[in-house]
């Protein structure tokens, strides 16, 4: 009979269903998964202001695209082993044959055959008879389609939310800076004032270096005005961003380190011919007194040392012998002189020397006094190299805080956090905000003014409109604002109308913000309206504000608490469960009739405390 | 038997249960479920509760049953002075013509094989006792004396939802041993309107006998014939136990509402009514449909809820849905669903 067939049908489909409970788990991690890449790539975008300064939209999509790639491809790789190994389906031919009868609709009749087959009744054969007229002959896989999961759909539509979400941030903000939508319009302004403000900086140190006086010329000082000037009209240029301007200012402070590099090196190669000068000249009693100006860094004293040494040599004021050592010593000295800067000291040595060996005393004594010329020279120079190499440090230290003010992130604050902050900062002075339920508050009508009068000085919450504020629907809950026409209706702008009240031009309650004011009325100075105890009715009463001479309702604050007598609930609520209990315990032993079990349903329900 | 006898054997209970159905509803309209399930409990020997507003056609329904079939029909209306002896019968002193006296067994109205127990809830629990021996083991005991019934023997029991006042609410054990219970549904517009003009002309209609007292013994023994794989026996007990609310397989429903859950004869009931649902489908084994078909007849009267259930106004047919709902057909489906 069809007993081989309808095996051979089972396993088929056990087969089927395997391979499509597998997909079907797999696709489901797969939906889930996408769920998570754009749970991850919302988070990604929301917290995009506060990614690391100078990268824009495009290269923050660029590397979200990389991430997100990544981790579906992570994902994936680990469905298909979870579906692999952990599919929920077991091998079971009922299973299958169930799966069979369900499908085609033929109520259990191959997975009874399947299961009674062994027997041996005339009904059991009559089954199997059945069974294989209405098995099918082949299994078709439209007869168990792979469906996908519930979910998938779910999965695609974020998966293209994910995709419209990065194209449409790619295509509308290529090289915005990396913020959010309006926090990016903000930051533009924000950017430019910022930059403008740097650079002005820079332009103002520039022209102070080039006016300051002293041994550099303003052409010696060119290398690094000019490039504070560069730099300062980069960062004017429209359209630079935070990011070129750092990239700007870290080249132009490379370029400064060089300017002052190049002058350190010239003037430590100067202060080591220096040293070597005044060793040398050290070395000869004749001219150890130069040699310690010398050695001092003291170059005029030094130079008036040499040139007193060449009116004595031009007066033949020295001994040969001297004459003779002063020579060497000049000769030797020479040797040690291989800066550029003192080439020409080298030059003048070298003819003293020669002067002083060929016995020439006024030509030597002339040649001493270039020589002294020359190092008051480079006295100068030396000078102009030192204030080189400050004005280099000091355009560098600016380029430094440059670079930290653009880098300086202006944190995007909505128009409810600068209220925030203004109120706070408004009330500061006040000590803490008191919250008060609006629905709590009872305004007075008529009656004469507590205390305090005058607009408040706060600009309007809708439009930051500062003009006649006592119009402005931030103080007055019932007049439009004269620019942007809103009317207040947040809770907010009502904690600020009954707390700024000695400015408003309502009346005052007793408790309100009078104490201490010229007109000030009687009632306590807590602001939370406790001046006089409330009856303990909780009745809803209305306070009138005492004042000598005058009276007026006023606004007063119901708070409602419990009775200092009352008694805890807790109790009550013990002996009502206790009593419920026992009562549907009984209720269920004895024979109450149905139509007055709902009363008795009624009454439990009824003196349950809430 | 062969293949093609129990294929015929088939078609003849198809049959027979056809013509029973077709002549029925020559005198009762509508209600064919109704019909369909009291032919059901009398093919698997058991007994059915009929419930429903007064003026349905209940006590109708079992009239025309008795006259299709040409079995003995009693009909006992249930009141609150009933007694046990008037049921079942009583020993009467007879006297002979020698003037001996003996005693001698005056058969009841039980004695029949379809007894209508009409308004079966004004009697005494004690008068309902009465029907708790004939009802279960089909025979009687009176004086020491067991008194077998005649077979077929079916009670048809009938109660009034409505009125609450002076009834005695069925003892469980009762309840138990009804196979199916059958709420009466009321009739459509349609329906109604041909009940008013068939029974108000001059022609009241007349069913004849289509079946006899062997048919049915017959077609007892093939609905006890058929199979049932054990994959669906397991369903149907899973179903039962799943209406106990401290079992491991009972739902939500159950556990909030139901107090006692359905007895093993609440089993039985669902497998026997499953063959006869298999039998008049043209099949020869019970299916998991087949056991879903006749959930809510063979246990919604076997669910007693608590306190909650029947002050919310819980219907046990809500719970049976639930249930249904809840239970997969094979176990390894619980096992991945879990």
């Amino acid at each position: 009979m069809g007993a081989t067939h309808l095996d051979r049908l089972v396993d088929q489909m056990t087969r089927r269903i395997r391979r499509v409970a597998a997909w079907q788990a797999f696709l489901a991690w797969i939906t889930w998964s996408v769920v998570v890449v754009y749970l991850l790539l919302l988070a990604a975008v929301w917290a995009y202001p506060y990614w690391p300064s100078g990268s824009t939209y495009l290269e923050g999509i660029a590397t979200l695209c990389v991430v997100c790639a990544m981790l579906l491809l992570a994902v994936s790789a680990m469905a298909a082993a979870a579906a692999h190994r952990n599919h929920p389906v077991s091998d079971d031919p009922l299973l299958a044959a169930c799966e069979l009868d369900q499908r085609l609709g033929l109520h259990d009749r191959l997975a009874s055959a399947l299961q009674l087959r062994g027997q041996s009744s005339p009904f059991v054969h009559a089954l199997l008879a059945d069974a294989q007229r209405h098995q099918p002959d082949e299994l078709g896989e439209r007869l168990y389609p792979l469906t996908p999961p519930a979910v998938a759909s779910l999965g695609g539509v974020l998966a293209l939310a994910s995709l419209l979400l990065l194209g449409a941030l790619a295509i509308a903000m290529p090289g915005a800076p990396a913020q959010t939508l309006q926090a990016t319009l903000v930051a533009d302004e924000k950017t430019r004032q910022t930059l403008e403000a740097v650079a002005q900086q820079l332009k103002k140190l520039a022209d102070r270096i080039a006016a300051q006086p002293g041994s550099a010329t303003r052409l010696q000082k060119e290398p690094i005005t000019g490039e504070l000037r560069k730099v300062a009209q980069t960062l004017q240029r429209r359209g630079t961003t935070r990011k070129q301007a750092t990239q700007r200012v870290s080249q132009g402070r490379r370029k400064l380190e060089g300017v002052e590099r190049t002058n350190a090196e010239k003037r430590r190669r100067l202060a080591q011919d220096l040293a070597a000068l005044a060793k040398e000249l050290g070395k000869d009693r004749l001219t150890q007194e130069v040699a310690g100006k010398l050695a001092r860094g003291k170059l005029k004293q030094a130079s008036q040392g040499l040139a007193h040494l060449a009116r004595r040599i031009t007066q033949q004021r020295l001994l040969p012998a001297e004459k003779k050592r002063l020579r060497k010593r000049l000769e030797s000295t020479k040797k040690q002189l291989r800066s550029k800067s003192t080439k020409d000291l080298a030059d003048q040595m070298q003819q003293a020397a020669a002067a002083l060996g060929g016995a020439r005393n006024r030509e030597a004594g002339q040649a001493m006094a270039q020589l002294a010329k020359k190092l008051q020279q480079l006295q100068q120079l030396v000078n102009r190299q030192d204030q080189l190499g400050r004005l280099a440090r000091e355009a560098q230290v600016q380029l430094d805080w440059a670079k930290v003010k653009i880098n300086e992130r202006d944190k995007y604050t909505s128009r409810r956090q600068s209220q925030d902050r203004k109120y706070r900062d408004q009330n500061r002075d006040r000590g803490k905000p008191v919250r008060i339920n609006p629905n709590q508050v009872r305004l007075g009508s008529g009656g004469q003014q507590g205390r305090g009068s005058g607009p408040s000085k706060g600009p309007c919450i809708g439009c930051q409109f500062k003009g006649s504020c006592a119009e402005c629907p931030c103080r007055t809950a019932d007049k439009d604002c004269p620019k942007c026409k809103k009317k207040c209706s947040c809770p907010r702008c009502w904690i600020n109308l009954s707390l700024d009240r000695k400015s408003s031009s309502r009346s005052r309650g007793p408790g309100s913000l009078s104490m201490g004011q010229p007109k000030a009325g009687h009632g306590s100075s807590k602001r939370s309206g406790e001046g006089k105890r409330l009856s303990s009715k909780r009745n809803p009463a209305q306070l009138k504000a005492h004042r000598i001479g005058q009276e007026g309702q006023s606004q007063i604050m119901l708070i409602k608490g419990t009775n200092d007598k009352a008694q805890s609930g807790l109790e009550y609520r013990n002996m009502i469960e206790k009593f419920r209990k026992a009562a549907e315990e009984r209720i269920v032993k004895e024979k109450v009739p149905l139509g007055r079990r709902e009363y008795i349903k009624q009454y439990f329900q009824r003196i349950k405390p809430k | 038997m062969s293949q093609a006898s129990v294929e015929e054997t088939v078609n003849r209970f198809r049959q027979v249960f056809g013509r029973l159905q077709s002549e029925m509803s020559q005198m009762i309209v509508g209600q064919s479920g109704i019909i369909r399930g009291v032919l059901t409990a009398l093919l698997a020997n058991g007994n059915v509760l009929l419930e429903g507003v007064p003026g349905l056609g209940k006590t109708q329904l079992v009239k025309t049953l008795a006259e299709v079939i040409d079995i003995d029909f009693s009909r006992i209306q249930f009141t609150p002075d009933l007694m046990p002896a008037d049921i079942i019968g009583t020993n009467m002193v007879l006297e002979t013509q020698s003037g001996q006296r003996t005693f001698s067994f005056q058969q009841g109205p039980i004695f029949a094989n379809i007894v209508l127990a009409d308004e079966i809830n004004r009697a005494t629990p004690k008068t309902q006792s009465a029907l708790l021996e004939a009802m279960q083991e089909h025979r009687v005991t009176v004086g020491g004396t067991t008194y077998p019934l005649d077979a077929p023997f079916l009670v048809l029991a009938t109660q009034n939802p409505l009125e609450m006042e002076g009834t005695y609410p069925l003892p469980e054990a009762q309840v138990d041993r009804f196979m199916l219970k059958l709420n009466v549904p009321f009739p459509d517009l349609d329906e109604l309107t041909l009940i008013s003009s068939r029974t108000t002309g001059e022609n009241w209609p007349e069913v004849r006998q289509v079946a006899n007292k062997t048919d049915i013994l017959d077609m007892r023994d093939v609905v006890k014939a058929v199979p049932i794989a054990p994959h669906v026996e397991r369903y149907a007990a899973r179903l039962v136990l799943a209406t106990h609310p401290d079992k491991p397989q009972s739902v939500n429903e159950t556990r909030r509402y139901v107090r006692y859950g359905c007895s093993p004869r609440g089993l039985q009931s669902l497998v026997l009514a499953g063959k006869v649902s298999a039998l008049l489908d043209q099949r020869f084994a019970v299916s998991c449909d087949d056991i879903r078909r006749v959930t809510h007849p063979a246990l919604r009267h076997r669910l007693i809820l608590n306190f909650e259930g029947e002050a919310e106004g819980i219907h046990p047919d809500h719970i049976l849905d639930k249930i249904l709902d809840a239970v997969p057909e094979t176990e390894q489906a619980v096992a991945s669903s879990r």
